[in-house]
């Protein structure tokens, strides 16, 4: 399952704000385990990373805020940072850390 | 969220497919991660990469202003109506067997380490500060007689960060340790 592409279309939490949802007509309603769910995306309106590209430190000065949040995964002597403020145009990263599928998710 | 192959639909703070071919299918929830800075970041992992983005900042992020007033919840800016933390405090939330529990960031940084007994085994979560990780194990060792260095050694036990507004949303009944 680790190797699936996840795609967001959908967030429970409700992060997204595009101005595509003024454009949408009304959302789709569906039953999913004893709750209404509302899509109002569809597939690929919020673009999904599936081949991300990664920079050191040194090439990150000039384009992260000191104080820029980030979501840090740490596996052994490997770590990557994503910068939530740019994962909040794609919300899904699919990648991989020393080997090992992963989808980092905002 | 929803793959590609099966457009299976996943719900993003469980990690469970909860419609389509793989319902009732679970992602493995990835320990080791956290929120930081990118200033922290720097400290903490001289050596580490940063996925590529192409302008300083990004100054249309909903999020830039997000954590400036923590009276205010959403990217709309409603008012906080939760209860016990504030919409926006980050919780570190464990399922275990029946146990759901939610501890909140403040705690587990003020006290380094949590530990509750479920299905008989204990679960410890521990923040390492020189890291900034966060990490949960299984031991079978009695509260008092955990070793800390041996920890990683052990089973491992998924731990969701994120916002008490999210977990609350999932976990209405989760015990709070604040």
């Amino acid at each position: 399952m680790h190797s699936k592409k996840l795609l967001m279309i959908f967030c429970f939490v409700a992060f997204a704000a595009s101005s595509v949802f003024a454009q949408r007509p009304e959302p789709k309603k569906t039953e999913v385990m004893g709750h209404t769910m509302y899509t109002l995306l569809k597939p690929g309106d919020i673009p999904a990373i599936f081949d991300p590209v990664f920079i050191s430190i040194a090439e990150a000065e000039s384009l992260f805020y000191a104080n820029e949040p980030v979501i840090v995964v740490a596996d052994g002597n490997k770590a990557k940072a994503y910068s939530i403020w740019h994962l909040d145009q794609h919300e899904i990263v699919n990648d991989y850390i020393n080997g090992k599928a992963i989808t980092v998710t905002w | 969220m929803q793959d590609l192959e099966t457009e299976s639909m996943w719900a993003q703070i469980t990690g469970e497919a909860i419609q389509g071919d793989l319902i009732g299918k679970s992602l493995t929830i990835f320990n080791n991660f956290h929120h930081s800075t990118f200033a922290e970041f720097k400290k903490q992992y001289p050596n580490g990469r940063l996925l590529k983005k192409e302008i300083l900042g990004d100054a249309s992020s909903h999020y830039t202003k997000y954590m400036d007033d923590s009276t205010k919840f959403g990217i709309f800016g409603r008012d906080d109506t939760f209860s016990k933390l504030g919409g926006k405090d980050l919780v570190f939330g464990i399922r275990h067997g029946d146990k759901i529990i939610a501890i909140s960031k403040d705690y587990l940084t003020a006290n380094k380490t949590y530990a509750f007994k479920s299905d008989s085994v204990t679960i410890v979560i521990n923040y390492d500060e020189a890291s900034g990780t966060i990490a949960a194990y299984e031991t079978n060792y009695a509260l008092d007689k955990i070793n800390m260095n041996e920890l990683k050694n052990n089973k491992s036990v998924g731990v969701v960060t994120a916002y008490w507004f999210a977990w609350i949303s999932f976990f209405s009944e989760t015990e709070l340790i604040n």
